[in-house]
């Protein structure tokens, strides 16, 4: 005979295998008052974080709320929740109250801190950050959120520094898999990112966006593509300055056919950048369907 | 003692939904190939789309004017030298000058705008639209004053 403490620890052992949708089964299997239990809201809402059913998050944690009052949990997750629909304003609102009950909670700081960078609030995102790195700096929402700041920031070497730190701390952490794959394919390493969203796949197939990531690199190595591989490795920035430099040295040095030919070379290399990248996508995409 | 961390800064309206924006680095086409005016009518409907600040506006149409003065100025320099140099590069150039400053405008709002996981609107139509419409006014415009 399992105790209501049986089923409510293997119903929290399988969300840390991260199989939600059991989880989700194993809860609507507990007993009425067992269901109804704080425990039990707080494992639900879980489940449904992890399968990403926003929706339902929100539903599940207000009632939750309703039922036992104030929980820091819940609240953090219909924060989380209502960031994921839009509601700025009401998720912060929710964060607040969690960390009015839990002002030190590291899980807390950080989405509060993730909710301020999606608002473009990067200097408050900036200190909450450094509170929930004071109190455990090698937690996988520390890293996550210190890569989303220095995303947010347009600070992209120090994302790939913080990817780099955070798959050397949790090697097989779908988070960090999947932001080594953001930050190489934000530097135009598309092969690395195909594999790191590949991997980041493969040890979480719960979560659909890593396998789109995965799809959407695999776009980006099509040999159609090749041409525009330094454009993605140099940055447009760079790849433009090096260029229009090339054309308007030869066209100082007198070699005017070799400057017009390089321009017209760029002008096509242009159109193709533009053109290319949506007809591959679209030509592959045909090709996954059929 | 209150935490100004823990003081609510979000204003329910400020991030409602607007048309989605154009990717900022995707701006350098329509700069190029349109010339300072076509990157800085869409440079200015993107801003407004992204919401960003008013000075981030005004920097954005002062390098638009600055990048259409510039052009003239040096255009006229190039048809007063008689010098068979490529005009149509200053237009280039002008136009990438001003996509530089809007680039730097819009990159954090725009980066900001992905996490609210906001997809970006296609350029395709609008840039070609600001190419041959804008690009044709601003090189008749710089026709005309090379005659006058």
């Amino acid at each position: 005979m399992t105790g209501p403490g049986t089923q409510l620890a293997r119903v929290a052992q399988l969300l840390e295998l991260n199989r939600p949708e059991q989880a989700l089964a194993e809860v609507g299997r507990l007993p009425a008052p067992l269901a109804t239990s704080p425990l039990a809201f707080r494992l639900r809402a879980g489940a449904l974080t992890v399968l990403d059913r926003w929706d339902d998050v929100v539903a599940v944690a207000r009632q939750g709320l309703a039922e036992h009052g104030p929980d820091a949990e819940l609240l953090g997750r219909l924060g989380l929740a209502l960031r994921h629909r839009r509601e700025h304003a009401l998720a912060e609102r929710a964060l607040l109250d969690a960390l009015a009950i839990e002002p030190e909670n590291p899980w807390l700081l950080c989405q509060y801190a993730d909710l301020c960078c999606a608002v473009g609030q990067t200097d408050k995102a900036r200190r909450l950050v450094e509170r929930a790195a004071a109190i455990v700096p090698d937690a996988p929402a520390v890293f996550a959120s210190r890569f989303q700041l220095a995303y947010a920031r347009g600070d992209d070497r120090a994302a790939e520094r913080v990817a780099r730190e955070f798959l050397g701390a949790w090697p097989d952490n779908p988070v960090a898999l999947a932001l080594h794959g953001v930050a190489a394919a934000q530097r135009g390493r598309v092969g690395t990112a195909h594999r790191a969203f590949g991997q980041a796949a493969a040890h979480d197939p719960t979560d659909a966006d890593y396998a789109d990531a995965a799809w959407e690199t695999l776009v980006y190595a099509h040999p159609l593509l090749l041409p525009l591989r330094p454009l993605y490795r140099l940055g447009i920035f760079r790849t433009w300055l090096l260029a229009l430099g090339v054309i308007v040295l030869l066209s100082a040095a007198g070699l005017n056919v070799l400057a017009g030919l390089s321009a017209l070379a760029w002008m096509l290399f242009c159109v193709w950048s533009w053109i290319a990248p949506p007809l591959v996508r679209r030509m592959v995409l045909g090709r996954w369907r059929s | 003692m209150a935490d100004d961390l823990f003081t609510p800064t979000i204003a329910p309206a400020a991030y409602e939904a607007r048309r989605p924006p154009w990717r900022p680095q995707s701006l350098i086409f329509p700069a190029v190939f349109g010339g300072p005016t076509a990157v800085t009518v869409l440079a200015l409907v993107n801003g407004r789309r992204l919401g960003v600040s008013r000075p981030a506006h005004l920097a954005v149409l002062g390098a638009g004017l600055a990048g259409l003065i510039a052009r003239l100025a040096l255009t006229l320099a190039i048809f007063d030298d008689g010098a068979n140099r490529p005009v149509r590069l200053v237009g280039a150039l002008a136009g990438g000058l001003v996509w530089l400053v809007a680039s730097a405008t819009q990159k954090r709002p725009f980066r900001a705008y992905e996490l609210r996981s906001g997809q970006p609107a296609s350029l395709w139509l609008p840039g070609l639209g600001a190419v041959l419409v804008l690009g044709f006014v601003e090189a008749a415009l710089v026709a005309l004053v090379a005659v006058a």
